[in-house]
C-alpha cells in the first residue's frame, strides 16, 4: 500500500505541472481550471495506479459530458464548458493508458 | 438496379438541393470568394501566371496556380455555352453529390455489410450536417466546399494504397488530388489533408502486425507523400518560394494568437462537439432566432449522442476502434485553444510562424472534425437501430425520426436560404452596363489603345467594396473580373507597401491639399490611361468619397475626356498627349526615404509634380536627386495622460479588455510588468525604511573592526552600493528598451506634456528643411530636436509650413514637439427628439477631434455621444458614458478620428432617456501634424533630351520587350508594383547587361539606372515565374514514375 501511495505521489507531481501549463499555461486567473487540473491529476494518477478505477472514471466523464448537454440547453454555457472539458479531457487521459492494449489488439477489449 | 440506388438517390438530393437554391434564376457572389465563377476565362488568364496584373498595380499570387485545373473545367462549361447561373449551379450540384455519394462510398467499403441503409444516410449526414451548413455553404469559401468533397475520394484511394499497397491506388489518390488542387489555395488545407492522412495511415498499423507490416506502411506512406509532392510542384515550388514573404508580410504572430485565442474562446467544447460554430448561428443569428429555440438546441444533442453513441462501440470494434480515437484528436484539434489543454495551441503559435494558418482552427481543421463524426454517427445509427433487433416498425422509426431531424435542422439548406443572410441572401445581379463598358473598352484595345489601365473611382483602400446594384454587393471588389481589356486598379492588397500608393492615388481626388497638375502626376506614375467612375458604389458606410464630388472634379479635368456612359458607369479616357506609358524613361528625379510606418503624408502632394521618386538602398547610392525628402521611421505620442489613474492603475484595468479580446501575450506580459513593479517598489520601500532605522545606530556601534583591517559594515554597505550601481545598470539598460522599442523619446523625457515624437534615420549628412502638412494655428512653435529645444518659426508654403534648416548628420535623429488644441469647433448646437447636434466647423479627414465638456445628469444613468461623418445616415463612431446622478456636474472627454475622406461632421448628445444639461462644450482638432525633411537645396538632374524614345511591346503579364534609346544616363520606371524579382536585361551590340540597382519607385514600382547612354533592347522578366517551370518538370517526373509504376504489372504492388 505504502509503494503504491508513493508511486501515486510521484505520478501526481511529475503529471500536475505537465497538466498544469496544458491547461492554464501556469496562470491562476480562472480558478475552475486550476481546480480542472488538479482533478485531472488526481484522477491520471489514481487510474494508473489502480487500473481498477479508470472504468469508473470513463462512467464519471460520460456523467460529465451528459451535464454538459443539460446545462447547455439551460442557457449556462459556462458550466456546460466547465463540464465538457473536464469530460473530454479526462477522456483522453485515460485513453493513454488504452493504447498498448489498442495497439496490440487493434480494439479495447476490458475497459 | 438496386447498385445503383444510392448513386441515384445522391444525385436525387443533390439536383433538388440545387433547384431550391437557384430557383430564382441568380448567382450569388461576394464575401471573401468575389464571382468565382462569373467568368472563369478571366481567372484563368490570370492564374497561368505567378504575376497577376490585372489587379494592378499587380501582384505576385502564386496560389493562384492551383485554381488553374478548377477554372480551367469551368472555362469548357463556358465555352460550351454556360451562363454564370449555369456555371454556378453545375458545378454546386457537382459538389453536393460528391460530398454525398463519396462518404456513401467510403462508408460502404469500411462497414463490408450487404446493407446500403446505414451508408447512405451517413452520406446524407455528411451533406446536411450542422458544420456543412454553416462552415461551408453559408461560408461560401469555395476552397472549403471542394476540400469537403474531395475528403471522401482522398480517404477511399489513400486507405485502399495504405492496405494493399497498390500503385492504382495511389495513382487514383493523386488524380483526386489533383482534381481538388484548388482547395490547397488555403494552405491551411496542405496541413489538414495530411492530418488527415495520417490518421489514416496510423489506422492500418493497428493491431500491430510486426515490424514488416509497420515498414510496409511506412515506405507508402513516404512513396505517397513524396509523389504528392512531386506531383504538386507545379503550383508548390512557386508558392513555397515566393508565399512566405508576401504572408509575413499580411500576417503577424500577435495577430494569428489573437484570432485564435478570439475563435477558440467561442469554439468551446459543447459547440465543436454539435459542429456548430457560434458566431455565425448564435450570435449574429444570420439564419434567424428559430436557432436559439430549444427544440433546435436539442436536435444536435441528439446527434452528438449518437456520434458518442457510435465512439462507445467503436472501441470495442476492431475496423472502427481507431475512428473513436481520431475523433477525438479531431475535436481537440478543432476546438483550438478552448479548455481542456488548449495552451499546447498556444505554444506551437508562438513558436511555429507556419502554425499561424491554422489560426481558425474549427474552420481549417474542421472538416477532420466532420469525417470522423459521419462514420462514428453512421455506426451509432447502426448499432443503435440494430438494438431494436427485428422489430423493423422501431427501426424504421428511428432512421426516419433521424433523418427528419437533419432536415429539420439544416432547412435554410433545403429552402434554399444557405448562402448569405436569412434576410438578405447574397443574391449577385452584375447591371448588363458593365458588360457594355468592358465591350467598349475591349474595341479600344483593338482599335490600337494597347497600353494603360483603367483606375476604378472610388478607389477602395481595403480589398472589399459594396455595390448598390438590384440586389446589392459586399465582398472582394471585382471590378478586375469584369473588366478584360487593360489592368483594373480597384482595390487594396493588404499589403502595406501597395496600399498606401493605392491610398494616395485614391485620395489625390479629394484630399484638400490637391490640384488638377497633381492628379495628373499620379495618373502618369501608374500609368493610368482609362477611368471608371462607378456611381453605382455604395459609398456612405465606408471610406470612400461621394461618386458625385468626384464626377463633378473628373469632368473639370482637361486632361480627361469623357467617353461614354454604360448606366452607373462613366468612363473618361486620358488625353494621349498625357499618358504615360507603363515603361518610362526619367531624369528629374527626387528621392525619398519612407520609413517603416503607414504613411500618413502621400508624398505626391508634397513634392514637384514632374518630379519622380526613387527609394535607393542607403548604402550603395551616390546619386543625389533634385530633392530629398526623409519621412519619419516611426513616430509615437508620448506624455501625461488624459485621467488621474497611475500608469500601474491603467495596466491593472486593461486586463479585462486583453482578456475579451484574446490579446494573451499582452495579458501576460501586463502580468510579468505589474508583478516586477510590484516586487521593485516593495523591496525599494522596505530597503530604504531599514537602511534609516539600521544607519544611526551602525555608526554610534561601529566597533567591528578585526585586526585593524576594514569595518565589518562597510564591506556591507560598500556591496550595497554595488548592487545598487547594478541597478542603476538595469535602470539604463530600461530606458534604452523603451526607446528603442518607442515608447520614450531619448531626449527630453519630461511627461508633463503630450508630445509627438518622430524619429528619423538621416541618409546623408546635409541641411534639411522641417516641414509639416498641414496649418497650425501658432506662428511658433517649440520642437525638441535631439538633445536641443528649439522655437521655431512656421512659414506657410503652399500647401506646408516650413519651420527652417536644420543641419543633420547622418544617422538616428528625434525630433518632437507639444501637441496643441485648436480654437473650438463646435457650431451653435440644435435640439432635435431630444437630441443635441452639433456641426463640426472646419472638419478635415485623417484627424483626431476631442470633444469635451461638463455634464449633470438629473436623471437616469448616462447618456450617448455619437459621431456622424458626411451623408452617412449611421454613425461612424458611438460613445457610452455613464455618470451617477448624485456626482453633480463631472467633466467628460471623448477623442474622434476622421476618415480620410471626412468632409462634413457633426456629434449628437443622445440622452437616452436620461435627464441631463450640458455646458461649456468643446470640439478641438488635436494638433498633432506630421511632420518629414525634405534637401533644401537643388541636387542633381540629369539631362534630359528630346530625341530619347521607349517602345516595347507586352508579351504577358511577366514578360515586357522592347527598345530604348538613352541620349544620357536616366532612370528606367516600370510602372507594376515592385518586387525583387523582376530583372531588366539590357542588350546592346551583341552583349547582355543587368543593371543592378533595382529601386522602389514612386513609393510602389520598379526602377533602374541605366548609367550609359546608347541603344538598347530591353527585355523586363519576372524571375519567379521560373519556379513554375521547375515545378512543372518535377510534376512531369513525379507523374511518369506513378504511371509507369502502376503500369508495371510485375511491380503492381509496394
Amino acid at each position: 500500500m505504502v509503494k503504491k501511495i508513493t508511486k501515486l505521489l510521484f505520478i501526481f507531481t511529475a503529471s500536475f505541472p505537465v497538466l498544469f501549463f496544458l491547461n492554464t499555461g501556469f496562470s491562476t486567473d480562472l480558478l475552475w481550471k486550476t481546480f480542472q487540473t488538479i482533478v485531472f491529476s488526481v484522477l491520471f494518477s489514481l487510474s494508473l495506479v489502480w487500473p481498477v478505477l479508470k472504468k469508473y472514471f470513463l462512467i464519471l466523464s460520460g456523467l460529465l459530458l451528459i451535464f454538459m448537454a443539460v446545462f447547455f440547453i439551460s442557457g449556462q454555457s459556462g458550466w456546460a464548458e466547465i463540464f465538457g472539458s473536464s469530460g473530454f479531457g479526462l477522456v483522453l487521459l485515460l485513453l493513454i493508458s488504452y493504447v498498448p492494449q489498442l495497439i496490440k489488439k487493434g480494439y479495447i477489449e476490458h475497459i | 438496379m438496386k447498385k445503383f440506388l444510392p448513386l441515384l438517390i445522391f444525385l436525387t438530393i443533390s439536383a433538388g438541393l440545387i433547384f431550391s437554391w437557384f430557383r430564382f434564376g441568380l448567382i450569388y457572389g461576394g464575401g471573401d470568394v468575389g464571382l468565382q465563377t462569373y467568368n472563369p476565362k478571366r481567372i484563368l488568364e490570370n492564374a497561368r501566371f505567378v504575376w497577376w496584373d490585372s489587379a494592378g498595380p499587380g501582384a505576385p499570387i502564386p496560389q493562384g496556380l492551383s485554381a488553374v485545373p478548377f477554372q480551367f473545367t469551368l472555362f469548357l462549361f463556358q465555352l460550351l455555352g454556360f451562363s454564370p447561373l449555369a456555371l454556378q449551379a453545375t458545378l454546386f450540384f457537382l459538389l453536393l453529390f460528391l460530398m454525398g455519394y463519396g462518404m456513401y462510398l467510403f462508408l460502404e467499403y469500411k462497414f463490408e455489410d450487404r446493407n446500403k441503409l446505414y451508408p447512405v444516410i451517413g452520406g446524407f449526414f455528411y451533406m446536411l450536417n450542422p458544420y456543412m451548413m454553416i462552415q461551408v455553404w453559408h461560408r461560401f469559401i469555395h476552397t472549403t466546399i471542394i476540400f469537403a468533397a474531395a475528403m471522401p475520394f482522398l480517404a477511399i484511394f489513400w486507405n485502399k494504397w495504405m492496405k494493399e499497397g497498390k500503385a492504382k491506388h495511389l495513382l487514383f489518390f493523386l488524380l483526386t488530388a489533383f482534381l481538388s488542387v484548388y482547395a490547397f489555395g488555403t494552405y491551411a488545407f496542405i496541413l489538414a489533408v495530411w492530418i488527415f492522412l495520417s490518421f489514416l495511415t496510423i489506422g492500418q498499423l493497428v493491431p500491430w502486425q510486426g515490424r514488416k507490416q509497420a515498414y510496409a506502411v511506412g515506405l507508402r506512406f513516404v512513396l505517397g507523400f513524396i509523389v504528392w509532392i512531386l506531383v504538386n510542384a507545379w503550383w508548390m515550388v512557386p508558392v513555397s518560394q515566393i508565399s512566405p514573404a508576401v504572408l509575413s508580410g499580411q500576417h503577424k504572430t500577435e495577430e494569428s494568437l489573437v484570432t485564435l485565442v478570439t475563435i477558440s474562446s467561442q469554439e468551446i467544447l459543447p459547440y465543436s462537439l454539435q459542429l456548430i460554430n457560434p458566431f455565425y448561428l448564435v450570435y449574429q443569428a444570420e439564419f434567424g432566432t428559430i436557432y436559439k429555440n430549444i427544440l433546435f438546441q436539442i436536435i444536435p444533442w441528439i446527434f452528438v449522442f449518437i456520434i458518442l453513441f457510435g465512439l462507445v462501440n467503436s472501441i470495442k470494434h476492431k475496423a472502427f476502434s481507431l475512428f473513436g480515437i481520431f475523433y477525438l484528436l479531431a475535436l481537440f484539434l478543432a476546438k483550438g485553444a478552448a479548455p481542456p489543454f488548449g495552451k499546447l495551441f498556444i505554444l506551437g503559435f508562438i513558436n511555429i510562424f507556419a502554425l499561424g494558418v491554422l489560426r481558425n482552427p474549427f474552420e481549417k481543421t474542421g472538416l477532420i472534425l466532420v469525417f470522423f463524426s459521419t462514420v462514428l454517427f453512421t455506426l451509432g445509427l447502426k448499432v443503435l437501430s440494430e438494438k431494436f433487433g427485428k422489430n423493423n416498425l422501431f427501426r424504421n422509426s428511428l432512421i426516419i425520426f433521424v433523418c427528419l431531424l437533419i432536415l429539420i435542422f439544416s432547412w435554410p439548406m433545403i429552402l434554399g436560404k444557405v448562402i448569405g443572410r436569412l434576410d438578405k441572401p447574397v443574391f449577385v445581379e452584375v447591371p448588363i452596363s458593365y458588360q457594355e463598358a468592358d465591350s467598349w473598352l475591349l474595341e479600344q484595345k483593338k482599335i490600337g489603345i494597347l497600353d494603360g489601365k483603367i483606375l476604378h473611382l472610388p478607389l477602395t483602400q481595403e480589398e472589399s467594396i459594396q455595390y448598390n446594384w438590384k440586389f446589392g454587393y459586399s465582398g472582394l471588389e471585382p471590378s478586375d473580373t469584369f473588366f478584360t481589356a487593360y489592368p483594373s486598379i480597384s482595390r487594396g492588397f493588404n499589403i502595406k507597401r501597395i496600399d498606401d500608393a493605392l491610398s494616395g492615388l485614391g485620395s489625390s481626388f479629394y484630399s484638400d491639399y490637391t490640384d488638377s497638375t497633381r492628379i495628373l502626376g499620379n495618373l502618369q506614375d501608374f500609368s493610368v490611361r482609362f477611368i471608371v467612375l462607378h456611381k453605382d458604389v455604395d459609398w456612405t458606410g465606408g471610406n470612400l468619397p461621394n461618386p458625385q464630388d468626384l464626377e463633378k472634379l473628373l469632368d473639370r479635368l482637361e486632361f480627361l475626356e469623357k467617353n461614354q456612359q454604360f448606366g452607373d458607369l462613366i468612363v473618361y479616357q486620358v488625353r494621349d498627349q498625357y499618358f504615360k506609358k507603363a515603361v518610362t524613361i526619367e531624369h528629374d528625379i527626387s528621392l525619398i526615404y519612407p520609413g517603416e510606418e503607414k504613411l500618413s503624408i502621400w508624398p505626391s502632394l508634397i513634392k514637384n509634380p514632374g518630379t519622380k521618386l526613387i527609394t535607393p538602398e542607403i548604402k550603395e547610392f551616390t546619386f543625389n536627386g533634385s530633392q530629398t525628402f526623409i519621412f519619419p521611421k516611426s513616430f509615437f505620442i508620448y506624455g501625461a495622460a488624459s485621467d488621474s489613474a497611475s500608469p500601474v492603475e491603467r495596466l491593472k484595468n486593461l486586463k479585462p479588455l486583453f482578456i475579451q479580446t484574446g490579446m494573451i501575450q499582452s495579458l501576460a506580459l501586463a502580468d510579468k510588468v505589474l508583478a516586477l513593479s510590484k516586487a521593485l517598489n516593495s523591496n525599494i520601500d522596505d530597503y530604504g525604511k531599514i537602511l534609516k532605522q539600521v544607519f544611526p545606530k551602525a555608526v554610534e556601534i561601529n566597533k567591528f573592526q578585526i585586526n585593524g583591517e576594514e569595518s565589518l559594515l562597510s564591506a556591507i554597505f560598500r556591496t550595497h552600493i554595488q548592487t545598487l550601481q547594478n541597478l542603476q545598470q538595469n535602470t539604463m539598460e530600461l530606458e534604452k528598451y523603451l526607446v528603442e522599442s518607442n515608447l520614450k523619446p531619448k531626449y527630453f523625457d519630461r511627461d508633463t506634456d503630450i508630445r509627438q515624437v518622430f524619429k528619423f534615420d538621416v541618409p546623408i549628412n546635409g541641411s534639411f528643411e522641417l516641414m509639416m502638412l498641414d496649418s497650425y494655428p501658432v506662428p511658433f512653435l517649440k520642437f525638441y530636436i535631439n538633445d536641443k529645444q528649439e522655437l521655431l518659426n512656421g512659414k506657410v508654403l503652399e500647401n506646408t509650413l516650413s519651420f527652417g534648416t536644420l543641419d543633420l548628420q547622418k544617422g538616428d535623429l528625434e525630433i518632437s514637439y507639444p501637441v496643441m488644441l485648436s480654437e473650438n469647433l463646435a457650431s451653435p448646437a440644435a435640439v432635435l427628439n431630444n437630441d443635441i447636434e452639433i456641426p463640426v466647423n472646419e472638419i478635415s479627414g485623417s484627424a483626431v477631434y476631442r470633444f469635451s465638456g461638463n455634464v449633470r445628469i438629473d436623471q437616469g444613468l448616462g447618456f450617448y455621444v455619437l459621431f456622424y461623418e458626411n451623408q452617412n445616415p449611421e454613425p461612424s463612431a458611438r460613445e457610452s458614458l455613464q455618470s451617477n446622478p448624485l456626482a453633480g456636474w463631472q467633466k467628460f472627454q471623448i477623442n474622434f478620428q476622421t476618415k480620410s475622406t471626412t468632409k462634413k461632421a457633426k456629434i449628437v448628445i443622445s440622452p437616452a432617456g436620461s435627464k441631463l444639461t450640458v455646458s461649456d462644450i468643446k470640439i478641438q482638432k488635436v494638433l498633432n501634424n506630421q511632420i518629414f525633411l525634405r534637401s533644401d537645396k537643388k541636387g542633381q538632374t540629369l539631362l534630359q533630351d528630346e530625341a530619347e524614345s521607349v517602345e516595347f511591346i507586352k508579351k504577358s503579364a511577366i514578360e515586357y520587350e522592347g527598345k530604348i534609346k538613352l541620349a544620357n544616363p536616366g532612370f528606367l520606371f516600370f510602372k507594376e508594383t515592385f518586387h525583387p524579382g523582376w530583372k531588366l536585361s539590357l542588350i546592346s551590340a551583341g552583349e547582355t547587361t543587368f543593371p543592378k540597382q533595382h529601386f522602389l519607385s514612386n513609393l510602389y514600382g520598379n526602377a533602374w539606372y541605366i548609367d550609359k547612354a546608347g541603344e538598347y533592347e530591353f527585355k523586363i522578366e519576372f524571375d519567379p515565374q521560373k519556379y513554375f517551370n521547375i515545378g512543372i518538370i518535377l510534376t512531369v517526373l513525379g507523374g511518369l514514375f506513378i504511371l509507369a509504376v502502376a503500369m508495371n504489372k510485375r511491380k503492381k504492388q509496394i
